[in-house]
């Protein structure tokens, strides 16, 4: 007798939750289905915290009394969503180089999710504009931000099915890449283009 | 636990258009301060290549003086300076985003740092108010424009040049050769003239006769002191005096809130900024002359950093690269 196990599609809210709750358990599973549009949508949010913060708070954004807020936000939307893709990009390559298999796809809405720590730092922001404490931002922000990253390299692990080491792996190759590009390009400018 | 997050991110997503309002000054709170630093060389646009060093760009300062003159929660602002001075005309649009701002009823106190020379006691100048200590370094009203000519120094290695001009006056300033006498009087029109917009400016800032501030209009610094005897500033002081000053001014009780406006910039832009700058100023500021030998031809180069007027002397923008002979 053949025993078939379907694997059920979770609510929106459920794996939202589990993002946060359970990682390894939200990442395994999304490693087999596709929520983009969620992914995606998380990904948006999860920046405006620090998109709308006022200019003074430590991660503040650029909205002011003489910005447009919107046209401020639809910027930075636009911005975050070209990292995003570049980002994941990048941990793809870094994660096949070290053997992991699994789709493009798969990886963005994994990193997409893996912001949502920083949507959570929403309310603080608020608070520490209202009281004019930029420290009740600041340490949340920084929480979060280290929550994320924890977030990504479980959900590369659980991407492409390998271990925390090669997750770690993959994920120092990535940032190693961005360093590797970013001195090339200082020394080249440094020795091709002399101030004039 | 998944409550608990439920919780937090129901209110989170809750919070996002509160902090939209917020952010926009609709809601006020305890009134604050705002701080806007000038530092370095005034310039319109702070330096963004790997070549700069610090500056601050006009353009910045005015976008800060516009979000404390606009936003409810900024009572007054303090314009804390240290800077050896810069550009004219950037010293002049802050001098008007400061005017505006008092016209506003926000009230602008200036703190000098280290120095607040030149172009920055311009722009200073508009403030209700200028606090210095009685060791930091201020005045040198005045312009002067250095010109670097090396026509000579070339020649003696064969290096000419040609300089065709549309204009008599086009090519003023060419360093292949000296200054001819109109060109030297042309050009010290042009700096009489910023100097009589500079005191004329300093004058109206500072509720003083003309005459007297072009008295003082000599180029020379003075400390803190001294300038407190001759009334280009207020009062002696560090900056706690200066926030002290900054909400008595505006009404407010108790030391307020200070609040630092600065550009915000992603974090790749901090990133090159920084340490593209640092790297950028090792290969390219030699603190020395720096000699390159070439052994093998028995030559040796000097890069040579010579310095342009108006900045830090650590803004080279020109090298000459030329051999020596040999044995030299």
């Amino acid at each position: 007798m053949q025993t078939h196990v379907h694997s059920e599609r979770r609510g929106d809210l459920v794996l939202v939750l589990d993002v946060l709750a359970q990682p390894a358990k939200a990442f395994r599973y999304l490693s087999r289905h596709s929520h983009i549009g969620l992914a995606l949508l998380v990904y948006v949010l999860s920046h405006l915290p620090a998109s709308l913060a006022p200019p003074w708070l430590p991660g503040g954004g650029s909205i002011g009394a003489a910005t447009p807020a919107l046209a401020a936000v639809a910027r930075d939307i636009v911005a975050n969503l070209a990292e995003l893709l570049v980002g994941a990009l990048l941990l793809h390559v870094a994660a096949t180089i070290v053997g992991g298999r699994n789709g493009y796809g798969k990886i963005l809405q994994a990193e997409a999710f893996s912001a949502l720590p920083l949507l959570l730092t929403a309310p603080f922001a608020a608070l520490a504009h209202l009281i004019g404490a930029p420290a009740l931002f600041g340490v949340p922000l920084v929480a979060a931000v280290a929550w994320s990253v924890g977030l990504t390299v479980i959900g590369i692990r659980e991407t492409y099915r390998f271990t925390t080491g090669r997750a770690l792996l993959a994920f120092g190759l990535t940032v190693g890449f961005l360093l590797i590009i970013y001195v090339a390009f200082v020394l080249a400018f440094g020795l091709f283009m002399l101030p004039g | 636990m998944r409550r608990l997050l439920g919780i937090l991110l129901l209110l989170s997503i809750l919070a996002l258009p509160v902090l939209v309002v917020v952010s926009r000054g609709a809601a006020p709170a305890r009134p604050q301060v705002a701080l806007i630093e000038i530092t370095g060389f005034l310039e319109d646009a702070a330096g963004e290549s790997l070549w700069s060093g610090t500056s601050t760009g006009a353009r910045d300062v005015v976008d800060h003086l516009r979000t404390a003159q606009e936003n409810p929660r900024f009572a007054a602002v303090v314009l804390r300076i240290n800077s050896p001075g810069g550009s004219p005309a950037a010293a002049q649009e802050i001098y008007g985003a400061v005017r505006r701002t008092r016209d506003a009823g926000k009230p602008v106190v200036v703190s000098m740092g280290d120095a607040a020379l030149s172009a920055a006691y311009y722009a200073a100048a508009a403030a209700d108010a200028i606090v210095a200590n009685p060791g930091t370094l201020t005045g040198s009203l005045g312009a002067v424009v250095e010109l670097i000519l090396y026509g000579g120094l070339l020649e003696r290695y064969g290096v000419t040049a040609e300089i065709i001009a549309s204009g008599p006056y086009k090519d003023v300033g060419n360093p292949f050769r000296p200054l001819e006498p109109r060109e030297r009087e042309w050009l010290q029109g042009l700096v009489n003239e910023l100097l009589d917009q500079f005191v004329a400016d300093v004058a109206a800032g500072r509720r003083m006769e003309v005459e007297a501030v072009r008295r003082l209009a000599d180029g020379r610094a003075f400390t803190g002191r001294q300038a407190l005897e001759v009334g280009l500033i207020d009062r002696l002081g560090g900056f706690e005096d200066a926030v002290a000053l900054a909400a008595q001014l505006a009404g407010l009780e108790g030391r307020p809130n200070v609040v630092p406006l600065r550009k915000s910039r992603s974090f790749y832009d901090r990133l090159l900024n920084t340490a593209g700058a640092y790297l950028g100023r090792a290969l390219a500021w030699p603190a020395a002359v720096r000699l390159l030998d070439d052994r093998a031809e028995g030559r040796s180069l000097y890069w040579l950093p010579v310095d342009l007027p108006g900045g830090w002397p650590s803004r080279p923008r020109l090298r000459l690269a030329f051999p020596l002979p040999a044995g030299g």
